[in-house]
């Protein structure tokens, strides 16, 4: 179905300006009609300044084109975006050229209903009013297979959960058949599984109305999986171009080799005994050896039946009706030296899991032991000493260093709290040093700090009361690929000098099989199974662990996308008081390869809680 | 049904509210002076028994919550009873409040119709010599203390060019110069709000996105962006309404406007407790109905509240 003869969108030498800084400095390439182009690259590369600078919606964000043109090849003729005027332009987006955004939380207009908000669209550019825009909207949100799409119509954005929202936007982009979509990192803040149902339903929709797409993400398996040619970008340039399956199989840039190389690859560790280091450019050789298991002898933290519950109140009088489920009789134990993987979903607990072991919620039953000690007995002054011991690393370094202090003061504060500063100046020189940044940096506010480096910090913060295990919830999930890399190789070389052990909370299955030793996956706040880091990926027995991972996109371009089943939305963990889960037990498969001994049920369990 | 046990809620902590402050008012007014002293003052050779007399009259001499008892029995039944100096409460009341609520919502009106423009206007053109403008001008508003502004409009156009009347109320024109300077007050604080919350509002993604739709400029601002910044607005609107009953006691003493305030100030001065607790009774049942209806307006605005 491609018409490799004309392109849809030509973009020729653009340049784009902010203020004084360039943006993006003479980019051109082409969208080939009916094909997918994706553009690929890390923050600040100009990925999304030029899919504003396609819509024409560059001026709304500040920025300008200072040189090259974008056109348009469509069913409506030949059309300049650039220099275009206003009225042209609103003709153009959301009915020839229309956008997918990022985060679909926040897309939506929060006080008006889905179905005026994809009615917009129609009467704007199809003319469609009342009856007939209601119906043609309930067909869209069909056609995105939103369940009970009717009924939808007339609900608000809060009401639907981050995946049907992103359909619904999927659902307004397509509405008026437009010959380019724009998707910007549209999967980039769902879970995998609903990650792998909007690219399903995105391939779909173009397959159903001939769009061609441009899909900018920073995430190589996704790419693979969509595009049919790749444009690189660093820093407002094209490194690279290409067919997709040249660009992944056999990148010619530096660039696009190391960036290849700093993306984790699910399957990639297949039959290593241990996690190992990234292997970035660069790097001595002898440091990207294996990560030796550490010995399992005695364990530094044991959670025994742990269950952590919130509860929901309502009604006139404030009655708690309603409880979240977050975490129900969680068990595990981790070693001295050994990562703990948390896998799971959005809503599967393993967050609370985190905080409950940080003691910064109290759980409802069950006792967490730390070396042998039941932290949960002892009076408030004696648990302060556990908390010492127990550091977190947050997800976001932009909001988890107090913006208004120095490194030096973030990195004391917690030294002072537990009594252990002697000599402050050296002690700040040694934690910045042991993760990779300069002494001279102390004085420094954090502003003055990439992604990765603030998380360097926040390592070091957590480092400074030389703790014996690190709670990582998601710790490199906002970083850009080649630093999170970095940040991963970091974490890793700071456990082999400490022998520190990490709880490593994370949704990304790629990033888990390489630095774990043991995996736990959490649905619905239960622990479904747990084993070693090989048990788990090579011979995984339950059937959600398998849908996770069958879930995870690969980057091997030669093979076709599997076809998902759209099985909607993770069922939620609240349930009315009273009315409490039924725990299952665990069947012992392998040498410390546990499974739910309730796996056959699964599928039926599942239906059962969503119904 | 959630929306009723919410209002049913909110009424029953109104309540709260409105005997908390009766009780402290009715309280705290038997502390200041003696209105039978106050009576006699003129007068040669009082004596005891005839302050007692007095007292005995005015039911002064019966216990407290006797009298908060019957206090708020009146109030309940709109039988407002008499004043120690003055008559009959209940037409002295009706006037003020009337003239009240008449100078409160014009300067309101007046304030809304200059601050939404111009906020919107101000937060459209972010950075221009006009949104520069609109930010002096409204920090000048808020550093005019509002009974100067007052005394300066008065020169101004009653004893210099005499255009308007000074004081009192002789028919519209006399509302304009008190209007104008609660207005101008209330402005000041309202443009900031307006034009802060517009910022905010513009700079969300699914304006980006209404935008991606091919909207137009106005209907982007003033169907998407307006109605979420409106939820702000509300509120602050809300929170306002104490402060500009506040301020209308002193801009109604300077205009000598026959508001609520005139009559509080006049009541105090002669100690005529059942006026004094009666208009500052009224005035709370009317911040505590405004708050009211801030939360209905939210649920309206807001399906975030509404349906939760």
């Amino acid at each position: 179905m491609h018409d490799t003869t004309a392109p849809i969108l030509t973009v020729e030498n653009l340049s784009i300006s902010f203020g004084d800084t360039q943006a993006v400095r003479g980019l051109s390439f082409e969208v080939p009609r009916g094909g997918t182009l994706a553009i690929v690259g890390e923050s600040g590369s100009g990925k999304s300044v030029t899919s504003m600078a396609a819509m024409g919606l560059l001026k709304f964000t500040g920025g300008r084109v200072t040189s090259g043109r974008i056109q348009l090849h469509g069913k409506g003729g030949e059309t300049e975006i650039t220099g275009a005027s206003e009225a042209d332009l609103r003709r153009i987006r959301g009915n020839r050229i229309s956008m997918i955004f990022q985060e679909p939380m926040t897309s939506l207009d929060p006080v008006f209903t889905i179905g005026s908000q994809i009615g917009e669209a129609l009467k704007l550019h199809r003319g469609l009013r009342g009856r007939a825009a209601r119906d043609e909207a309930a067909r869209l949100l069909e056609l995105v297979r939103l369940p009970n799409a009717r009924a939808q119509l007339d609900r608000y954005p809060h009401q639907l959960s981050g995946g049907m929202r992103q359909r619904v936007m999927i659902a307004m982009a397509v509405s008026c058949r437009p010959d380019l979509l724009i998707a910007d990192e549209p999967t980039t803040a769902l879970d995998v599984t609903i990650q792998a149902q909007i690219l399903q339903i995105i391939r779909d929709m173009q397959s159903e109305f001939g769009t061609s797409v441009i899909f900018i993400s920073h995430d190589m398996g996704v790419v693979s999986e969509m595009a049919d040619e790749i444009v690189v970008m660093r820093h407002g340039e094209m490194v690279e171009t290409g067919r997709a399956e040249e660009v992944i199989l056999r990148p010619k840039a530096d660039y696009t080799r190391a960036l290849m190389a700093a993306v984790p690859k699910i399957g990639a560790m297949q039959g290593q005994e241990s996690p190992r280091k990234f292997d970035l450019p660069g790097q001595a050789a002898e440091e990207t050896g294996a990560h030796p298991n550490p010995e399992r002898t005695e364990p530094l933290v044991r959670f025994d039946k742990v269950t952590t519950r919130y509860d929901l109140t309502s009604g006139f009088f404030g009655r708690i009706s309603h409880r979240v489920h977050a975490a129900e009789e969680v068990s595990f134990e981790i070693h001295p030296g050994e990562t703990l993987a948390l896998v799971g979903e959005s809503g599967s607990g393993k967050s609370t899991v985190g905080k409950t072991l940080q003691q910064l919620v109290t759980p409802v039953s069950g006792r967490i032991l730390y070396r042998g000690t039941d932290i949960l007995s002892l009076d408030p002054a004696e648990r302060q000493r556990f908390k010492r011991e127990i550091q977190y690393i947050f997800q976001d370094p932009y909001g988890s260093l107090n913006p208004r202090k120095t490194v030096k003061q973030s990195l004391t504060e917690p030294m002072a709290t537990h009594g252990l500063l002697k000599n402050a100046d050296a002690q700040v020189a040694d934690l910045l040093t042991s993760v990779g940044l300069k002494p001279e940096h102390a004085g420094r506010y954090p502003h003055e700090f990439s992604g990765g480096q603030r998380q360097r910090i926040a390592i070091a913060r957590a480092l400074s009361v030389d703790p014996g295990l690190i709670i990582a919830d998601e710790a490199v999930s906002a970083l850009d690929v080649s630093v999170q890399a970095q940040v991963i190789n970091l974490m890793m070389d700071i456990q082999a000098r400490r022998g520190l052990a990490y709880l490593f909370i994370s949704h990304d299955m790629a990033v888990v099989e390489r630095v774990s030793h043991r995996v736990a996956v959490m649905y619905l706040g239960e622990i479904v199974e747990m084993g070693t880091r090989r048990q788990v990926f090579e011979t995984p027995q339950h059937p959600y662990t398998k849908r996770l991972l069958r879930a995870v996109p690969v980057m091997d371009p030669t093979r076709p996308p599997e076809r998902v089943t759209l099985t909607g939305d993770i069922p939620s963990p609240v349930r009315p008081v009273g009315d409490p889960r039924r725990s299952h037990g665990f069947v012992e498969v392998a040498p410390g390869h546990l499974l739910a001994d309730n796996h056959q049920d699964f599928e039926k369990y599942r239906e059962g809680i969503a119904s | 049904m959630p929306i009723l046990s919410f209002i049913l809620k909110r009424v029953i902590q109104a309540g709260f509210v409105l005997v908390a402050v009766t009780l402290f008012v009715s309280f705290a007014i038997r502390l200041t002076g003696d209105p039978a002293v106050m009576m006699l003052r003129e007068s040669a050779n009082v004596t005891p028994e005839d302050l007692a007399r007095i007292r005995e009259g005015l039911g002064l001499n019966r216990p407290f919550l006797v009298q908060y008892g019957d206090f708020i029995g009146g109030l309940l039944t709109g039988e407002l009873g008499n004043s120690f100096f003055r008559g009959a409460i209940a037409p002295l009341i009706s006037g003020a409040l009337g003239a009240t609520l008449l100078l409160a919502l014009t300067s309101l009106a007046v304030s809304l119709l200059i601050s939404v423009p111009l906020g919107i206007y101000a937060a459209t053109h972010r950075g221009s010599f006009g949104d520069q403008l609109v930010r002096v001008l409204s920090l000048a508003g808020l550093s005019f203390p509002n009974f100067w502004l007052g005394i300066m409009l008065v020169l101004i156009f009653s004893v210099t060019l005499r255009w308007l009347p000074p004081s009192g109320f002789i028919g519209p024109q006399s509302l304009i110069m008190p209007a104008v300077t609660i207005g101008v007050i209330l402005t000041s604080t309202n443009l900031r709000i307006v034009r802060t919350t517009m910022l905010d509002v513009l700079s969300s993604q699914f304006i980006m996105v209404a935008r991606a739709k091919g909207l137009s400029q106005t209907a982007v601002i003033y169907k998407h962006a307006l109605r979420n910044s409106s939820i702000a607005l509300v509120t602050y609107l809300g929170l306002q309404f104490g402060s500009l009953m506040g301020g209308l006691v002193v801009v109604e003493l300077v205009f000598n406007w026959p508001g609520m305030g005139t009559l509080a100030i006049e009541a105090i001065a002669q100690r005529d407790y059942p006026i004094l607790q009666t208009v500052i009774s009224i005035l709370a049942v009317l911040i505590v109905a405004v708050n009211l209806l801030v939360d209905l307006t939210y649920m309206l605005l807001d399906p975030r509240i509404r349906l939760e």
